[in-house]
């Protein structure tokens, strides 16, 4: 996602990066979308027919 | 004043000269009074330590029995002895080092190994790696060091040093003395002990070895008096009067002189009382005891377990404004009240905060000399008075807006019920209360559920909020109406069940026809005091009767089952939209439709309903509704036999091997499977033969049919045959015997349906004994299995809650923690609510 992107995201939710769920650099999900550290993530899901959005932030470890 | 903050909380363990310090009086006397009732000076109750008699003054600080806190004394021993709680930290310290020089037994580079890491664990401020799964390295290459052969340092070899319970420690053969393994605690350096992970600075090993003992003050074991004047001491004391005895008498015999063995014997005795001064359950010795024969309660039984000092003065948190007693039924109260016995209405408070507006009110409410009248009174001041005759008078004079009158608790007042053990949040709810003559809670049927509670014996607590905020909270998110339905599937929880069920059932029949009277009588019992309209030969329809209780505006329609405008036009009422559980449909939609105010009440006036109908029908059941006919019995005989050919028939097919092998399975797979499918299809047939011949007046049909209680396989199992037993691990039971068969009496290698489980006669004929044993070892696996699956699923959900308890949704509909972290964007995916799911399917097959 980009800059803006994410502070959008942020200002919705009304937390800091921080607050977001981690996902690992090192996670075979991140590591196929060659994601950095600091990166925040924009994952689709479809569950039992519900879709939505959520997000997760990179991180080292 | 800003309170401090604790970081951190250090252990350590006093030296010897601290104790000293600390200590205001040396004590050597082992004993408490002298003739004349006055405590000895030196004595164990020295009024240095303290005093607890009201009158006497503190020799130490000059307080009296209320101001002087206790000041701590101490006793030399002398000869010192082995603090036992500590035993093993001083064999592991002693493996840990050489026996020659006192250095721990690594060679200089381990050492510095050591040292890195200890420094890299400052530095993180993480001083327990342990919770990352990993050990302690230190802690493993103390083991080893166990092994150690030869000193790095000064080459000496190690000879083997035995530790053996609870205070003994042996260097190759020769016994080690207190005195000898203090002098080797002593020599190891500051330097080593860091790196054993011991802090010198706080906890120098040889004060493990206690050559003074601190002894508490007199508060800590306050002596009591009897009624006969007697005076009995604290356990405490008395142990300690027997370490000082003996110490006094190892003293005089080392000063007379006498032979080794004895002081050595008495040196031990003296080890063994001050090892159970500190714990008398220390494995590998006996408790000290009483004169009577009780063991004494020393320290660590004071602080150990459910009745220690912790889990029971600390953690062990009381409340006020509660009650709790035993629970009973009521089905004449409403399901979101709880029925209160006076008594405990006349203890318990509510307060009524006086305000410009109700002051009249108060007033008048203070003037009542009898029941729901002000027990208390709270000015500005803060201070709470008792009301008496006396004060009443100027009290109503006194009393102006801010005051709080503490009435006594009555019907409407809002109060917390709640049995444990709370596994759920339904565990707590709020209920209204309803003061009732008797001793007893009194709750309906239907709230028994989320409480898991039934009236064999059950206790329960009551709890009255103070505040108005917590009355609010209670109120609208704890109510019982708003735990109808289930927050995990939107399942109905709260609903009826057994006669609740059957008396709607035999009501809604469409062939129901009640005289006036009758109908009047069972209205008059739910709480309705109208009448519906007549049939035109002058009785009432059953459904008519029961259409009256339904809500305003309430359409409904499921198959088979119809209502019109709050009239049951079509259908008859069953545990499927009546009971609790995913079937009943018919709650979320009067719920939607009407309220869940409307559907609490529906659920009181219907079981009252129910009940009196069931009463007024007279349900009953008895032997001769389980007798099948002759016929029946006839049939059912050849429906055996016939299933015992067929399965003799597979067998032999089997042995020919012309058996066709279901997929996937071998030729011994498939023939069981067969003839569990073929055994099954036997008890199938039963119950189609119970369900065609017996009479639909039969109480226990009813009872499966309208799903009230049991169900038809418990019918048939009575009345028919058992069928196949003891079925394990998805099989038939097959082993038991040692040449795998069941028992003796069935011929090896008997595959056939009786050999393997399968039950002929009913429980109403009796059981021959082996089937009676197929039956119990079935019985037995079922209890184990659901024993262990509960323990088991029941520990993982707890787990589970506690973790999660903390979560919330936001107004956002967003899933966070305290900290603001965002666990889910949004709850469960769609943020829905489940509880309100029912609701909106109702809304959108009404559009």
């Amino acid at each position: 996602m980009s800059r803006n992107d994410i502070n959008s995201v942020l200002s919705t939710l009304g937390i800091t990066v921080g607050n977001l769920p981690k996902i690992l650099v090192s996670d075979p999900q991140a590591k196929k979308l060659s994601a950095k550290a600091g990166d925040v993530l924009e994952i689709e899901r479809e569950d039992f027919g519900k879709a939505y959005t959520y997000y997760r932030l990179v991180v080292e470890r | 004043m800003q309170a401090e903050i604790i970081k951190q909380i250090k252990f350590g363990i006093f030296s010897q000269e601290q104790i000293k310090k600390l200590s205001v009086a040396k004590l050597t006397v082992p004993d408490t009074y002298n003739e004349d009732g006055y405590p000895i000076d030196g004595g164990l109750l020295d009024q240095r330590l303290g005093v607890i008699d009201p009158g006497l003054v503190c020799k130490t600080c000059g307080g009296r029995a209320k101001t002087c806190p206790g000041h701590f004394g101490h006793i030399e021993l002398v000869r010192p002895v082995i603090h036992s709680e500590f035993a093993k930290i001083i064999n592991m310290l002693l493996q840990a080092t050489c026996q020659k020089c006192h250095r721990i037994l690594l060679n200089n580079e381990q050492i510095g190994v050591f040292r890195e890491e200890i420094a890299a664990e400052i530095a993180t401020e993480n001083p327990a790696p342990e919770n990352n799964g990993e050990k302690h390295a230190e802690q493993d290459m103390l083991k080893r060091l166990k092994s150690v052969k030869k000193c790095p340092h000064c080459q000496t070899v190690q000879e083997k040093l035995k530790f053996s319970m609870p205070t003994y420690f042996y260097l190759g053969e020769r016994r080690l003395k207190p005195d000898e393994i203090r002098d080797m605690l002593a020599k190891i350096s500051d330097e080593d002990l860091v790196i054993i992970g011991v802090d010198p600075r706080t906890s120098r090993p040889e004060a493990l070895i206690l050559n003074t003992l601190l002894v508490p003050p007199v508060d800590v074991r306050p002596s009591i008096t009897l009624e006969t004047g007697e005076r009995s001491e604290d356990d405490l004391t008395h142990k300690l009067v027997d370490i000082m005895r003996i110490n006094q008498r190892l003293e005089q015999n080392i000063n007379a002189g006498a032979p080794q063995i004895i002081i050595d014997d008495l040196w031990e005795l003296l080890q063994y009382h001050v090892t159970t001064y500190f714990n008398n359950e220390t494995s590998g010795i006996p408790p000290a005891r009483h004169r009577s024969g009780r063991a004494l309660k020393t320290i660590a039984q004071r602080l150990k377990g459910k009745e220690g000092r912790f889990r029971y003065n600390l953690s062990g948190k009381r409340v006020n404004y509660s009650a709790r007693t035993v629970i009973s039924v009521d089905p004449a109260i409403d399901v979101d009240e709880v029925g209160v016995p006076r008594a405990i209405a006349e203890k318990l408070t509510v307060p009524f905060y006086v305000t410009e507006w109700n002051l009249e009110a108060a007033k008048k409410l203070l003037e009542k000399a009898e029941y729901p009248m002000v027990v208390n009174i709270v000015g500005l001041d803060g201070k709470r008075k008792r009301i008496l005759d006396t004060n009443k008078e100027d009290l109503l004079k006194e009393i102006k807006p801010g005051y709080i009158l503490e009435r006594q608790l009555q019907d409407g007042d809002i109060a917390l019920f709640n049995r444990q053990p709370s596994l759920h949040r339904i565990s707590i709810m709020a209920h209204r209360v309803k003061v009732l003559p008797g001793k007893t809670f009194r709750i309906t049927y239907p709230a028994t559920a989320p409480y898991n509670a039934d009236f064999d014996g059950d206790e329960m607590n009551l709890h009255i909020p103070q505040t108005l905020e917590a009355q609010a909270e209670a109120k609208y998110l704890m109510a019982v109406q708003n735990q109808i339905f289930s927050p995990r599937d939107g399942n109905v929880i709260i609903a009826n069940g057994e006669d609740g069920v059957i008396g709607l059932y035999l009501l809604t029949q469409d062939d129901t026809r009640l005289e006036k009277g009758e109908a009047e009588c069972l209205l008059g019992a739910a709480g309705i005091r109208e009448m519906p309209k007549a049939e035109r030969d002058g009785t009432y329809s059953g459904k008519r009767v029961f259409s009256m209780l339904l809500p305003k505006g309430l359409d409904f329609e499921v198959e088979k089952f119809k209502i019109k405008n709050s009239e049951l036009v079509e259908g008859v009422v069953n545990k499927k939209m009546y009971g609790s559980g995913g079937s009943n449909k018919l709650f979320a939609a009067m719920a939607m439709q009407c309220g869940l105010d409307a559907l609490s009440e529906f659920l009181a006036m219907s079981s009252r309903l129910a009940y009196a109908y069931s009463t007024l029908y007279g349900v009953t059941i008895g032997v001769k509704d389980y007798m099948p006919t002759e016929e029946m019995r006839k049939e059912k005989e050849a429906l055996i036999t016939e299933t015992e050919a067929k399965v003799r028939d597979l067998i032999s097919q089997y042995k020919s091997k012309k058996l066709e092998p279901l997929l996937g399975m071998t030729l011994r797979q498939s023939l069981e499977q067969t003839i569990m499918v073929e055994l099954d299809l036997a008890r199938g047939k039963a119950i189609q033969m119970l369900n065609r011949d017996t009479d639909q007046a039969n109480f226990a049909m009813l009872m499966a049919t309208s799903g009230a209680r049991a169900n038809i396989l418990n019918m048939e199992q009575m009345s028919m045959f058992l069928g196949q037993q003891a079925s394990r691990e998805g099989g038939r039971i097959k082993r038991g015997y040692y040449t795998n068969r069941v028992v003796p009496h069935i011929a090896r290698n008997d595959t056939s349906a009786e050999a393997r489980g399968f039950v002929k006669s009913s429980f109403l004929d009796g059981l021959s004994p082996i089937e009676m044993l197929m039956h119990a070892v079935g019985g037995r696996g079922t209890v184990i299995q659901k024993g262990l699956l509960t323990q088991r699923s029941g520990y993982l959900q707890r787990r589970l809650a506690n973790a999660l308890q903390d979560y919330y949704v936001l107004h956002d509909n967003s899933v966070r923690d305290v900290n603001n972290n965002v666990i889910e964007t949004i709850y469960g995916g769609d943020g829905l609510d489940p509880t309100r799911v029912g609701f909106a399917k109702e809304r959108k097959e009404k559009e």
